[in-house]
């Protein structure tokens, strides 16, 4: 009697978790914490924003830069965070490029971080050139280990960015190329918001 | 002990169901989720001695695109072809297909790409003293695809060519004419001598 009471449970938690993980495809992944309509979007050559729930919290972890400097992300906390996940060998991440570094430095003195994450299996060989380049000033990082993807992975594709609000919580995610028009107006809000409110 | 088997039975099954989702997540999404790829030969078999034009038709899915082989910027990850040699059957005249040029939804530079599906044609050539029978040459497609808006990691998909040699002396039905008829590599004159006119 106690197996047939296991195993309908068990098929019932199959089942849910068969729908999750199907939701969790469709919801482009963070274990269900995004939600599947993306908000109105500003600029019609932007990828869309998918907006979080409010709840979920984003994951923690600690790196060193490139330049050689420790980065954690809760000690962001208050601070508004756009990662955005990478590769040289990526078109749409080399156009978006140009749209965040200006993000970055017209935002970084008023609590406004981005932390660029390279999956370029060349590493610095081929990062740092592009930083050159780019003139890519904001914080890098090169996730050889799968330290930042180990968490946030696996991703639809690259460019890949997740913006954080000031209390540490999810906020946005997107796949594909982002331009300041949609993004700018979003960094705003948050920045305008205390680390109460997020 | 029934219960116990009976408790095992469902941990067993119950550790199985956590740990099941955990893995699958662990996989990234990779190029090879947009290309697949089919294997077609301009011959049924191939005598000894004589060759024989090979296509590897890669299929993208719509919407979707991988970089030429040689692409138009120096970043970019080109489509690449490798087949092994087999003792006794030689490649030659690789043909990649005609690139287009793609156009981003941001108006980035715009990339020379393939689309669709797409061959990339070789020609084999068998040894006059190769053993008849069936041979399966391997090789490995890496392709990096792309649509108007993100990437997806660059992979290398497995392939393998099935040939069948057999006897000098025997004949062969030429077969997959009309996809050939682009290829101008060494195997080209042959196929184009059997093209209807």
């Amino acid at each position: 009697m106690k197996f047939l009471i296991y195993s309908s449970v068990l098929i019932f938690l199959t089942a849910c978790g068969a729908k999750q993980n199907e939701s969790s495809r469709q919801q482009m992944q963070q274990s269900g914490s995004i939600q599947t309509q993306p908000v109105e979007r500003l600029d019609s050559t932007s990828s869309p924003l998918y907006p979080a729930k409010k709840e979920a919290q984003a994951a923690d972890f600690k790196i060193t830069l490139l330049s050689g400097e420790p980065f954690r992300l809760s000690d962001q906390k208050g601070k508004v965070v756009l990662m955005n996940v990478w590769a040289t060998w990526c078109a749409p991440c080399r156009d978006e490029t140009p749209d965040l570094v200006d993000l970055y430095e017209k935002y970084k003195d008023q609590g406004y971080v981005t932390l660029g994450v390279s999956v370029d299996e060349q590493a610095e060989s081929v990062v740092r050139p592009f930083m050159e380049e780019y003139d890519v000033t904001y914080p890098m990082y090169i996730d050889k280990d799968e330290t930042v993807m180990g968490k946030y992975g696996p991703t639809m594709g690259i460019p890949t960015t997740y913006i954080i609000g000031r209390k540490g919580n999810l906020r946005y995610f997107a796949v594909g190329a982002l331009t300041n028009k949609e993004l700018e107006p979003r960094i705003k809000e948050f920045l305008a918001e205390s680390t109460k409110t997020d | 002990m029934k219960q116990t088997i009976s408790r095992y039975y469902f941990l067993v099954l119950l550790s199985g169901f956590i740990i099941a989702p955990v893995l699958s997540t662990a996989q990234s999404a990779s190029s090879t989720e947009k290309v697949k790829t089919k294997i077609k030969l301009s011959q049924n078999v191939i005598p000894a001695g004589d060759s024989a034009a090979v296509a590897v038709v890669m299929k993208v899915d719509e919407g979707w695109h991988v970089n030429a082989n040689e692409p138009s910027q120096d970043y970019l990850i080109g489509t690449a072809l490798n087949i092994d040699t087999l003792s006794g059957i030689t490649v030659s005249g690789m043909q990649y297909p005609d690139s287009e040029r793609f156009t981003f939804a941001f108006a980035g530079e715009p990339p020379d790409v393939y689309q669709g599906k797409a061959p990339i044609f070789v020609t084999l050539k068998t040894a006059p003293d190769l053993k008849p029978g069936s041979y399966t040459l391997p090789g490995t497609l890496r392709v990096q695809a792309c649509d108007d808006k993100s990437c997806m990691a660059p992979s290398t998909l497995d392939i393998a060519i099935p040939v069948e040699v057999v006897a000098a002396e025997i004949g062969f039905k030429s077969i997959n004419q009309d996809l050939f008829s682009d290829y101008t590599g060494t195997s080209a004159k042959k196929i184009l001598k059997r093209m209807p006119k």
